[in-house]
């Protein structure tokens, strides 16, 4: 920045005189113990800011009564709530994506689960869905002293279930989660930065059927990982850069042999921070988003073809969300064709074939700090996303549907 | 903190070691304040903007893509925060309350009147102001500032001289 002149010395001075007013005084050790506490029923403890009770009780009372009503209304006219289950469509000259979960019949998969279920508590998790099981599946974590948590969210009944695997992976700073079709399995790829961690890559391996857990190979140590499944290889896809701003690479495992084999590539982007890639069925590619430094512009959308090796850089403007310095998620959106970007709000989706970003609605609306969209229920054909409650958003409709209400 | 010390403070804060994010509160929480404070022109709704933050920062600690820019994150995220607070509290035009009570301290030594500045202040919106504290009292470089307002480095700069002519017209010729 260029020296600073006589009025921007005088403005600093005038700005510091100011913000002496400004309330600085905290105590860290007694902050920290207290959100240690009380997430995730801070609103409980937290006094002058628990906000939220209020709303949360009206969302429950209001669903209940248009339950009521929809209950109601369905007896006069003798007929029985119904939901459509169209099958998923495969990539044009591509094979299906893999056997698909149906709810059984009579199943409400739009109305919400019992408030008062059992429910994961930690707020450190990772999200698959299980499009075989109809479920998610969710591994959480809350405080280094305690191990994870596996847990699964049933988007038939909306209901959570605890599972209790013989043994669970080790606690993580921060985790990846994919269902495999091909193999029926779900892949949990566990990133540790702490200082000296034994082991910065962890692979764990989960079979919902049997419910157990297999450490599996870890990958080569690369910075970002961002984990995605390529259904025509039947191959999970990791991605990442070996350092912030490097050129990405791309590894395939198999867990069937427990191999990582790295992907060709026959070009490579200009050297961007890639946080987060999906395979995209609507185009059989790979979608990236990356940005700049810091989280600044460029913001720039490629797309990779896993068959060539061939990157190619969209043309299309710039994605809303932008300038975030979280790693942003990438979800694809089957029954709209579109790939979502996730990260606070707005959520905004890319449509490969048209090329072309756009915002979709927020879950504002909702409740106070509501949850954000975590992965695509192939089943209902729509985005889920938990928190203190679980949430539906219908790409084609544009709706946030409450399958479980905060308690 | 230094680079390497607070990447892993970050880390081990974001994987919830509470003496982590204890460290890391006492490092930043001032300057959050001092955004917040900024932004809103009230010390309520900045302190109730800083907490909020906070919490936003425990629960996404572990999601911050590089630990050693957690500074820019958390005063964006404040910033965010304060400005979201305003809307819900004022709805969308906020001004900052010029005549606050008791408001008649100067310091003779500066060159800008305390109530002038304030003025000057209450005319910008809540983000502008929070972009004037974090180069004139937190001292972020261009790429912090670039990263706290989700823009290029050049166009925080841009926007920022933009501002300080603004104020510059205000304080020296109106």
């Amino acid at each position: 920045m260029a020296e600073r002149d006589r009025f921007e010395l005088d403005l600093a001075t005038a700005l510091r005189a100011y913000l002496e007013d400004a309330p600085t005084e905290v105590r860290p050790t007694e902050l920290a113990r207290q959100f240690a506490t009380a997430y995730p029923h801070r609103r409980a403890v937290l006094g002058r800011w628990s906000f939220g009770l209020v709303p949360a009780l009206a969302w429950i009372l209001l669903l209940g009564g248009l339950l009521l009503a929809l209950v109601g209304g369905a007896l006069l006219v003798g007929s029985q709530l119904q939901r459509k289950l169209p099958a998923v469509v495969p990539p044009i000259g591509q094979p299906p994506i893999g056997q698909l979960y149906e709810c059984p019949p009579g199943s409400t998969p739009d109305e919400p689960g019992p408030v008062d279920q059992a429910r994961p508590a930690g707020w450190r998790s990772a999200t698959a869905f299980d499009r075989r099981a109809g479920r998610l599946v969710v591994v959480t974590t809350s405080d280094l002293a305690s191990g994870i948590e596996t847990w699964t969210f049933d988007v038939c009944t909306n209901t959570w279930t605890r599972m209790h695997p013989n043994r669970e992976p080790p606690n993580f700073e921060y985790s990846l989660l994919v269902y495999d079709v091909n193999s029926d399995a779900t892949i949990l790829l566990s990133v540790d930065r702490r200082p000296s961690p034994a082991i910065p890559l962890r692979v764990w391996v989960y079979d919902l059927q049997t419910d157990t857990w297999t450490e599996k190979r870890a990958p080569p140590t690369i910075a970002n990982l961002s984990l995605t499944y390529d259904p025509v290889s039947g191959l999970v896809v990791a991605a990442g850069a070996p350092g912030s701003g490097g050129a990405p690479e791309l590894w395939n495992y198999d867990v069937e042999t427990d191999a990582w084999t790295q992907i060709h590539q026959a070009n490579r982007p200009r050297p961007l921070d890639f946080g987060a890639y999906a395979y995209d069925a609507s185009v059989d590619r790979l979608v990236a988003y990356g940005d700049g430094a810091y989280g600044a512009p460029p913001y720039e959308t490629w797309l990779f073809d896993i068959r060539s090796g061939t990157w190619s850089r969209s043309a299309a403007e710039r994605p809303p969300v932008v300038g975030w310095l979280t790693r942003p998620g990438l979800v694809h959106d089957e029954a709209a064709e579109r790939t979502v970007v996730f990260m606070r709000s707005p959520l905004t989706a890319y449509d490969a074939s048209a090329d072309r970003w756009e915002i979709l609605a927020g879950p504002e609306t909702l409740w106070e700090d509501p949850p954000g969209v975590e992965v695509y229920d192939a089943v209902n054909r729509r985005l889920v996303g938990w928190g203190r409650g679980v949430v539906a958003f219908d790409l084609t409709t544009r709706e946030w549907t409450v399958l479980l209400a905060p308690r | 903190m230094g680079n390497q010390t607070v990447a892993s403070t970050v880390a081990l804060a974001g994987a919830g070691d509470e003496a982590a994010f204890a460290q890391v509160v006492a490092s930043y929480h001032a300057d959050m304040a001092r955004v917040a404070f900024a932004a809103c022109g009230d010390r309520e709704l900045a302190e109730d903007a800083v907490q909020a933050a906070w919490l936003i920062a425990w629960k996404k600690l572990h999601s911050l893509r590089d630990p050693e820019r957690v500074r820019p994150w958390l005063l964006a995220v404040t910033a965010n925060e304060a400005r979201q607070l305003l809307r819900r509290r004022h709805g969308p035009v906020v001004e900052i309350d010029v005549e606050a009570p008791g408001d008649n301290r100067n310091d003779p030594s500066a060159g800008i009147e305390r109530l002038d500045l304030r003025r000057a202040l209450a005319h910008l919106s809540p983000d502008d102001r929070a972009l004037v504290v974090m180069h004139y009292v937190i001292d972020l470089s261009s790429d912090e500032l670039g990263a706290a307002v989700g823009a290029s480095p050049s166009a925080a700069r841009m926007r920022l001289s933009r501002i300080v002519d603004r104020l510059r017209k205000e304080l020296r010729d109106g």
